[in-house]
């Protein structure tokens, strides 16, 4: 059986900048991080259903 | 919404095989587990193998922070197969991560994932070379 490990909680604290393009993408997908435009098309079709929480978990990965 | 990103992704992209059953250990199994198929089933990104049976089960130190039915249904200790783990090693994880933060906090988005993902690959090399100590001295 394998198992995994999940968990939200997590802060994007970054440099912002003026506009998206100023900034070079090095990997796309590789490593541990996920592929930039297949996130963002799931992004814009799914649709976050609310649920009650007893704890409260802000939930990003890192993109 | 990025939890059902997160699990898929990592269903397709580690190895599964052959492996017919996956514990998914998440502090909120409990509500998360209720819609996950048919969340899936709406999407044409998401998507789980089908020999894949998903069991749900919650970190040990938070399912006690939840109601009681929680605990029999969900902990790890009442699911069979799964061993004798708290499944919170995550965030063990991340609090020796914490520390990059201060390189992070002037990166710009593209920087700063590059940074982490460094943090992390090294991360795992370390554990790899370690882990022959870790069996002997069990």
């Amino acid at each position: 059986m394998r198992s995994f490990v999940a968990d939200g909680n997590f802060k994007a604290d970054h440099l912002k900048q003026k506009s998206d393009v100023s900034d070079v993408w090095l990997t796309n997908g590789e490593g541990f991080m996920t592929q930039n435009e297949q996130y963002d098309i799931h992004l814009n079709v799914a649709k976050d259903s609310k649920q009650v929480c007893k704890l409260l978990f802000h939930n990003l990965i890192f993109y | 919404m990025n939890m059902d990103w997160s699990l898929c992704e990592t269903l397709a992209n580690t190895n599964i095989g052959d492996i017919k059953e996956v514990l998914h250990i998440y502090d909120i199994s409990c509500q998360y587990s209720i819609h996950l198929r048919e969340r899936i089933e709406q999407s044409q990104l998401l998507h789980i193998p089908d020999h894949i049976t998903l069991l749900h089960a919650i970190g040990l130190f938070h399912v006690h922070g939840h109601k009681d039915k929680c605990l029999y249904r969900y902990a790890t200790n009442y699911i069979p197969g799964a061993g004798v783990i708290d499944g919170e090693v995550l965030e063990t994880l991340w609090s020796v991560l914490n520390t990059v933060s201060a390189s992070t906090r002037t990166a710009t988005l593209a920087h700063r994932s590059e940074i982490l993902d460094d943090h992390m690959c090294d991360n795992n090399w370390k554990k790899m070379l370690h882990i022959g100590k870790l069996f002997i001295s069990l």
